[in-house]
């Protein structure tokens, strides 16, 4: 529900300048937020909630779907990781964290990208409940997590 | 065209209220631990918790930071009259 989701649309003839209306929203993919190749085209997501119909234009002419592909995007709690703690809560230089929650994956599609504060943490270990990382340095001072998750939901 | 839609990522977490590690500073090694009173040694001095604007200063002397990461500060000394004094990383 929180966006960041990266989305990769295969096809075929891919070219030109990108767009994706996602629901009611559209925004032009740049090389900033996108990759596309002939035949994909890649990106993150923005927030959303609610099932969206996903649509793509290529030089504002809008391109259709094979009749039995879906392409309806879902933004959901259920698809949401959650991290309900970090283990320990301080630290004084390096340290492994402890990240316990749900919807993590297997770290299969890639690994979760952690940050605490600006401080990258580097995965080690992924299962769906429980991620451990190694920070090399921590800024002083309460910082907060973001971690967003790479596992493959499949369609 | 064909078009598949290929869901690749489950994106970012949601993080409960109150999920945070605390930072602090700390100053583990330095090296070298002697230098000339005329100044001009570089200093490395490691810990935790420093910033691109953190200063240094020994004995009320400035020690001119040349780099700066997380873990890591070097900075080289400016001329003092003999004595050893702590390391005041700010």
């Amino acid at each position: 529900m929180l966006g960041g989701s990266r989305l990769t649309i295969s096809g075929d003839g891919f070219t030109g300048v990108a767009s994706i209306s996602i629901g009611n929203v559209q925004f032009y993919l740049t090389q900033a937020n996108s990759t596309m190749q002939y035949t994909s085209l890649t990106f993150d997501t923005l927030p959303n909630t609610d099932t969206v119909t996903l649509d793509v234009s290529l030089n504002d002419i809008p391109v259709t779907w094979r009749q039995t592909a879906n392409n309806n995007y879902t933004f959901g709690a259920q698809f949401t990781p959650t991290v309900s703690a970090v283990s320990p809560t301080t630290a004084s230089g390096a340290a492994d964290l402890t990240i316990t929650g749900t919807g993590f994956g297997d770290g299969s599609a890639g690994q979760p990208d952690i940050k605490v504060g600006q401080q990258v943490c580097q995965s080690t270990s992924v299962t769906d409940t429980e991620i451990v990382c190694h920070l090399s340095g921590i800024d002083i001072g309460s910082q907060s997590l973001r971690v967003s998750i790479m596992g493959k939901i499949g369609f | 065209m064909i078009f598949l839609c290929g869901l690749k990522g489950a994106g970012l977490a949601q993080i409960a209220d109150g999920v945070a590690v605390t930072g602090s500073g700390t100053l583990t090694a330095v090296t070298p631990t002697s230098g000339s009173i005329n100044g001009g040694t570089l200093l490395t001095i490691s810990g935790n918790g420093f910033a691109p604007n953190s200063t240094v200063s020994i004995n009320g002397k400035a020690c001119n930071v040349s780099s700066a990461s997380v873990n890591e500060i070097k900075c080289v000394t400016s001329a003092d009259t003999e004595g050893t004094n702590p390391i005041l990383v700010r």
